[in-house]
């Protein structure tokens, strides 16, 4: 949507304000070695918990027999579960044509990549011998949901890159051209990245047909990725997992989990990287709207999951929920239930809480609330085996994830942030040509920007 | 309060009758104790004692000789016990079923004289089994594939030494399965000296129709095989080697082939053609240098 071409000695000042301001955070470090050390010291301590666990095998976990899928299973489905926002935001609202989401698209994109690489990477951490990954792809079976979801998180994982690297393409012309001082390295990694991209009418054709063939493609995609992950769960005979609608039940979760986790990266790019005039009011309110709307669409999905097994109270679905309603987990799920979801809805209807501090602290809200509930989906379920436990030791049957997994997660979680930031940093955050062409700079400042010389 | 001083007084008063009941010995009157078993001490006898004891006697003493009995206070006896076959005479052992005392029911009006004196002689009767057991005896058996029959005798030599076939003896006919014997017939042989059954028409054998009978005679502990191979084949079904969910890549069902290639095949398509045509983007570049 191009404003009306502006004066063209105000259009040649405008696109400097705007390369000014998104490409200042590629210098300016606010308070980035400090976020950097606080996440390298996450790291070291879970990279030694890695350590012993590789060492000494899985045994190290609170993991057993009857619990086999724990807490890094539930890391994983959350990962997939926060990365669908990319799809969200970039391909349906932007295919949508919903005004000014450009300046978000590139943050969601960003999240999206590095979480889903980690919900990738996080499966290999669950596996006591991870030297023999390669032996799922030489004797993965076609049949199983495991090699389903290894093949479309894969695609995602592609797509997605693909989607980040699409629109960075005139954006490394353009700085290829303006850091030409750089050292010898940057200029190499921004020539290789910009293609030879030079404005030229057929380059920016090719440009615009793959971002909307990409943008179309990845949204079966990311609804298959999340439908295959909850297909794990779903294509056993399990209580609580045993469910038709647990496809949808898994997209509709997730996207509230991403549009929170959305809030939050918002808010903090916003500031730290004084982003004030580009990430406006207006994306917060957007962004709060989104997630009253998808938060009730998920409200909906959670009603039919647990009244329709909870009216007929089948015996062993009866265990499982009553375990859920009153029992064990009864704080976990009310917690999840009532300030990961419904209060969010109702508090997200006031235009007041639709501003950016207040939806930080939702947003902080949904995330934890969106945790906690993969937890409370896989884990209960698994201390319900048919087959009649016997003759083995009490904490064979109960789960709480140890120290270990807390701190091997919590190392996940930073490596994901990690690749955010580090992404975050090296490339402007925002597509600057887009922006520029949408704040009304004239065409052919921008191909004067991109000329290859 | 008062429901625990009421556990307290049960309690003790239940102990103290347990100690009682252990305590108090056997009195029996010395007509009763010379008493001697009316029945012959034979294979018959002891055969009749033997089921008598299943019915009534195992379930609180056990086997016999296997001192598997219940765990009680006091505890029953294993009747099969060197010590309490010389304590005991006949008499004493028909007196104390006859009458019981304690935990030990009175079997006066549960058996026959007659039921209770086999009993015994079953139990006398482990001391003499191998003395009973007619070393003469041989057991053969004859298949018959045209009626699908099976047929079994039992010969001995009399007190002439001539061969003769024995005629009521007990013998039971099966057939091997997996997890164990399946009776298919059981019966006395009869005025021929033979005891046939015919096999099902249906019986399953192995998938060339072969099985194995097995014919024992317990009494004359013989125990005889025979193969037939006229059982009906049986053709199994190898799970793994269809197509199915449960098995090999190789062996997926098409459907699930078909929507897996299909599925990824055209995303892959798509990303591939994407893919190229991004590096024609620098293609363009270096042309238009």
């Amino acid at each position: 949507m191009n404003h009306e071409a502006l004066p063209k000695e105000e259009s040649k000042q405008l696109f400097e304000k705007i390369q000014t301001d998104l490409f200042a955070p590629l210098s300016k470090h606010y308070g980035f070695t400090a976020w950097i050390v606080v996440l390298a010291t996450v790291l070291i301590t879970a990279a030694m918990a890695y350590f012993i666990q590789l060492r000494d095998g899985l045994g190290v976990t609170a993991m057993r027999d009857i619990v086999s899928w724990g807490l890094y299973i539930s890391t994983f489905v959350f990962f997939v579960a926060v990365s669908l926002v990319g799809m969200l935001i970039s391909a349906v609202l932007g295919l949508l044509k919903i005004p000014g989401i450009t300046p978000i698209t590139r943050i969601a994109e960003l999240i999206a990549i590095a979480f889903v690489m980690m919900a990738g990477a996080i499966i290999v951490f669950d596996m006591g011998r991870p030297d023999r990954l390669l032996n799922v792809f030489l004797h993965g079976r076609i049949q199983s949901p495991i090699v389903w979801d290894i093949t479309v998180i894969t695609t995602y994982i592609v797509i997605s890159l693909l989607l980040l690297i699409l629109p960075l393409i005139p954006d490394m012309a353009i700085m290829r051209n303006r850091f030409k001082d750089a050292p010898k390295w940057q200029v190499m990694i921004y020539k290789i990245l910009s293609l030879g991209f030079a404005g030229l009418p057929e380059q920016k054709k090719i440009i615009y047909k793959s971002m909307r063939t990409l943008s179309i493609l990845i949204i079966p995609v990311a609804f298959g990725i999340h439908t295959v992950t909850s297909w794990l769960f779903a294509m056993t005979l399990r209580v609580g997992w045993d469910s038709t609608i647990f496809g949808p039940y898994f997209v509709a979760g997730a996207f509230p989990a991403g549009v929170g986790a959305m809030a939050i990266a918002l808010f903090v790019f916003r500031n730290s990287y004084n982003l004030k005039e580009y990430i406006t009011e207006k994306h917060f309110d957007l962004v709060g709207k989104l997630l009253v709307l998808t938060s009730l669409l998920y409200l909906y999905f959670n009603l039919n999951e647990f009244l329709v097994p909870g009216y007929k109270m089948k015996t062993a679905d009866g265990h499982h929920l009553e375990m859920l309603f009153v029992g064990k987990y009864a704080l976990l799920f009310w917690f999840v239930q009532i300030f990961g979801l419904i209060l969010p809805i109702v508090l997200l209807l006031f235009k007041k809480m639709r501003k950016p501090f207040p939806m930080l602290i939702i947003g902080v809200f949904v995330v934890i609330g969106a945790f906690l509930k993969r937890f409370i989906i896989v884990a209960p379920t698994l201390e319900h085996p048919f087959l009649p436990v016997q003759n083995v030791p009490e904490h064979f049957m109960v789960y709480w994830p140890n120290g270990f997994e807390w701190a091997i997660t919590m190392g996940a979680i930073s490596i994901a942030l990690l690749i955010l930031t580090i992404l975050a940093k090296v490339i402007p955050i925002m597509p600057v040509w887009e922006i520029a062409l949408e704040k009304g700079v004239r065409e052919e400042e921008l191909e004067e920007a991109y000329k290859n010389n | 309060m008062k429901h625990i001083k009421n556990t307290i007084s049960l309690s003790v008063l239940l102990l103290m009758f347990a100690t009682f009941v252990q305590a108090q010995a056997w009195e029996i009157p010395d007509g009763e104790k010379s008493k001697t078993n009316p029945l012959e001490l034979n294979a018959a006898n002891s055969e009749k004692g033997f089921e008598v004891y299943q019915k009534n006697c195992k379930s609180c003493h056990g086997d016999v000789g296997a001192a598997n009995f219940m765990p009680l206070v006091p505890p029953p006896t294993d009747l099969g016990s060197a010590a309490f076959k010389t304590a005991n005479t006949d008499g004493e052992i028909f007196y104390k079923m006859t009458t019981g005392k304690g935990a030990m029911p009175s079997f006066k009006a549960v058996l026959s004289d007659d039921e209770r004196w086999a009993v015994i002689a079953y139990l006398r009767a482990g001391d003499k089994t191998d003395a009973t057991v007619d070393k003469n005896a041989k057991l053969s058996i004859v298949a018959n594939p045209d009626d699908k029959s099976i047929s079994a005798s039992i010969t001995t030599k009399d007190a002439t030494g001539k061969e003769v076939k024995l005629v009521g003896a007990d013998i039971e006919i099966s057939i091997k399965r997996i997890f164990g014997n399946l009776t298919i017939g059981k019966g006395k042989t009869n005025a021929t000296g033979a005891f046939s059954v015919n096999l099902p028409e249906d019986l399953p054998g192995d998938s060339l129709g072969k099985a194995t009978i097995i014919v024992v005679a317990k009494r004359f502990k013989q125990e005889e095989k025979i193969e037939i191979d006229w059982a009906t084949p049986s053709k199994h079904h190898d799970l793994t080697a269809q197509a199915s969910i449960w098995g090999t890549s190789a062996n997926a069902p098409w459907w699930i082939m078909l929507l897996y290639i299909g599925i990824a095949g055209s995303v892959w398509v798509v990303i591939i053609y994407i893919v190229l045509q991004i590096l024609k983007i620098a293609r363009l570049a270096k042309k238009n240098v």
